[in-house]
């Protein structure tokens, strides 16, 4: 829709309050007032909205940042991604100029030197090159080569662009079609060097150049290289910080810390907690693998423990009783269900609740004081397995210590409320 | 011309224009909405970029 001179008087009457009498003057003072700085070439700028200015005999209007911001709603906060992929060498002309003289040289010098080897040389080239067009002798051969050393100079500068570009975009950034392009491009590099060398063999002084800025290069590569080191170093060294961080944490999942933190009595149970997670994760390995064993095996483990039971058994049971009559708690007898609060050792933890069932009432044979609780950990149920009820971590953890292996290295004491 | 005109021009310009409307100034030129898409972008150190797209004014003489 288009907004004429009636309806931008109505619509700015209606904005400003104003009567539209007022309106018309006042717009028409304005424009006036832009055409005349505009024909005396000064610029005219409202505040807050843009510059009118005359620029090549047309008025221009430069729109003020803050009018920008307010059309670019949509846009705004928007800044430009780099595209890491798509990265590209532009500034190959450091280079160009020695290659021009490697390649001006290279065709000149034999001229001078050997002419009639040249001719043979340059005939091939030119044929070469410019398809057999300019064979004759003489100055259309100059020509023809010319022509020919162009080409391959202009070839061999974009081999190269394409060859840096790919050194640091395919190298750093990874794309496997790029390095197979660089590859390819890497290979067609050596046909306009076998004719670079053809030149040299015959002018010992060019080819002394041409060795000159190659080795120039490999300066430069390896200056490359010496940058992409130190990156790998870094690289290694973050790579081992973040090794010996997760061995402190696989060590202190594992328990090894438990001792030092067990002085601090109450606070410990905050660190219970997180515990719970990656010791089940153990636990619920150690339980595959103790079916995959199968059952003769479970039972000879059984009967072992059934007898260090029966030997430690006196003197947990002893400590055990000291406690029972005052507290209700204890590692072994019957389930207090009187208490609110306990901890308990969890020493299976299973997806099946038979299996946890069975493995309970084997604890309880062996008179175990066994609680089976649920508990839902990513979306899969648990049934643990806990033995004994106890007024705190730190006797839990006294009584966890006298357990029979499997359980005395393997298990986790939960808090149950 | 006083502030309130100023700000009413201001203000309706920007709005009419923000609804794809074109303003004209008659003797000047006229306002037209322009969406810019973005575009790719080379700097002078080889970096390529992506430049977002963005809505602007365009002044358009007559």
């Amino acid at each position: 829709m288009k907004i004429d001179r009636e309806q931008l008087a109505l619509l700015l009457a209606e904005r400003s309050g104003l009567d539209e009498e007022e309106v018309r003057s006042q717009l028409d003072t304005l424009m006036d007032r832009i055409r005349n700085a505009a024909n005396e070439g000064k610029s005219f700028e409202i505040e807050e909205f843009g510059t009118f200015r005359m620029e090549e005999g047309e008025l221009r209007f430069e729109p003020s940042r803050t009018l920008r911001t307010e059309l670019n709603q949509k846009y705004a906060g928007m800044k430009p991604i780099e595209l890491i992929g798509a990265y590209k060498e532009q500034h190959t002309e450091e280079d160009a100029p020695q290659d021009e003289e490697d390649v001006m040289t290279a065709g000149a010098s034999p001229v001078e030197g050997s002419p009639s080897k040249n001719f043979e040389l340059d005939t091939g080239q030119a044929a070469k090159a410019s398809s057999g067009g300019e064979a004759s002798p003489g100055d259309s051969d100059d020509a023809g080569e010319d022509e020919s050393s162009r080409r391959s100079r202009i070839r061999k500068r974009a081999a190269k662009a394409r060859r840096e570009a790919a050194q640091r975009s395919g190298e750093e950034y990874g794309g496997p079609e790029e390095k197979l392009a660089a590859k390819k491009q890497v290979a067609a590099d050596h046909k306009p060097e076998k004719k670079e060398e053809a030149g040299a063999a015959s002018a010992p002084a060019a080819g002394k150049q041409a060795t000159g800025s190659r080795e120039k290069r490999h300066v430069k590569s390896s200056r490359e290289k010496r940058s992409r080191d130190s990156l790998g170093r870094i690289a290694a060294a973050m790579v081992i910080v973040i090794a010996v961080a997760a061995a402190g944490l696989v060590a202190w999942n594992a328990g090894l810390f438990d001792s030092a933190g067990l002085d601090t009595g109450e606070s410990v149970q905050a660190p219970a907690q997180p515990d719970d997670r990656p010791s089940l994760a153990q636990d619920e390995q150690a339980a595959d693998t103790e079916e995959e064993e199968g059952g003769t095996s479970e039972e000879q483990t059984g009967n072992e423990i059934a007898g260090q039971t029966e030997q430690s058994g006196g003197e947990d049971v002893s400590t055990g009783e000291g406690e029972t009559p005052s507290s209700g708690y204890g590692l072994e007898g019957e389930l207090n269900a009187s208490l609110s609060s306990y901890y308990t050792i969890v020493v299976h933890s299973l997806a099946d609740s038979d299996a946890a069932e069975s493995r309970a009432d084997n604890l309880r044979q062996q008179g175990y004081r066994v609680t089976v609780r649920t508990a839902t950990i990513g979306g899969t149920q648990y049934w643990r397995v806990g033995l004994g009820q106890f007024s705190g971590v730190s006797e839990a953890q006294e009584a966890a210590d006298g357990l029979p292996e499997p359980y005395g290295s393997n298990h986790f004491i939960r808090n149950i409320q | 011309m006083d502030k309130v005109f100023l700000q009413a021009f201001r203000e309706v310009v920007r709005e009419q224009v923000l609804r794809k409307n074109e303003v004209r100034l008659d003797g000047l030129g006229s306002f037209r909405f322009e969406h810019r898409n973005q575009f790719q972008k080379q700097y002078d150190d080889g970096r390529v970029v992506m430049m977002p797209p963005r809505d602007t004014i365009t002044f358009i003489p007559e």
